[in-house]
């Protein structure tokens, strides 16, 4: 088959024009936090599900969406926390969850019954936040107090601004 | 991090029991309260 030696370079160095990319150009949902500037707020979802990280009395560390680990960068200043519940926590006991960070496990909700209206539909924790945090990553907690859950699917929705150091 | 502090004092520690992929820690020990100040009068 004969070469064109020419398209090939075109396309291998992927020469675009500058501004020839259009909205309509990206792919749905393309365009992650860490692409946008560094002016605008960023945002990470973070997962709680008793199916696969139990709900014993404890510290939980939560994931991201895929259940990887997954921590707020450091100097995070943190401006909103959004909770999404998927499923309702359940407990057989008066179970308490507080949510926050490593080292601050009530930044985003003091310990609450489980059953609060807090954690039964979408609300916005906001104990200590707006929060700057300090230079290192940290994980979200999700801490169980008193007696374990026996259910329960939700995420915190983070969203940040990259503070300086 | 196998050990840590909270802002109050309180020490958890990783729990090495738990299934494999979640990490989550203990409360270890328990901040102590500061001692509330004596309401006896001096003499």
């Amino acid at each position: 088959m004969a070469q064109n030696r020419k398209f090939q370079d075109f396309v291998e160095t992927k020469y675009v024009a500058a501004g020839a990319i259009a909205t309509a150009d990206l792919a749905d949902a393309s365009v992650t936090s860490a692409k946008t500037d560094p002016l605008q707020a960023k945002y990470l979802s973070f997962l709680y599900d008793f199916a696969t990280q139990g709900g014993a009395v404890s510290a939980i560390t939560l994931t991201d969406l895929g259940g990887v680990a997954q921590s707020v960068p450091g100097n995070a200043v943190i401006r909103n926390i959004t909770y999404e519940v998927l499923e309702a926590p359940a407990s057989s006991g008066s179970a308490t969850i507080a949510l926050g960070l490593v080292g601050n496990v009530d930044a985003f909700k003091a310990a609450t019954a489980f059953d609060n209206a807090a954690y039964t539909a979408a609300s916005h924790p906001h104990n200590e936040v707006p929060l700057k945090i300090g230079p290192g990553p940290l994980p979200v907690l999700a801490t169980v107090a008193t007696a374990a859950l026996t259910a329960g699917k939700f995420i915190l929705h983070v969203e940040y601004y990259e503070g300086q150091a | 991090m196998d050990e840590w502090t909270d802002k109050n004092g309180d020490v958890y520690k990783l729990d090495t029991d738990a299934p494999e992929g979640v990490v989550r820690y203990l409360l270890s020990s328990k901040a102590k309260k500061p001692k509330k100040a004596s309401t006896k009068k001096k003499a």
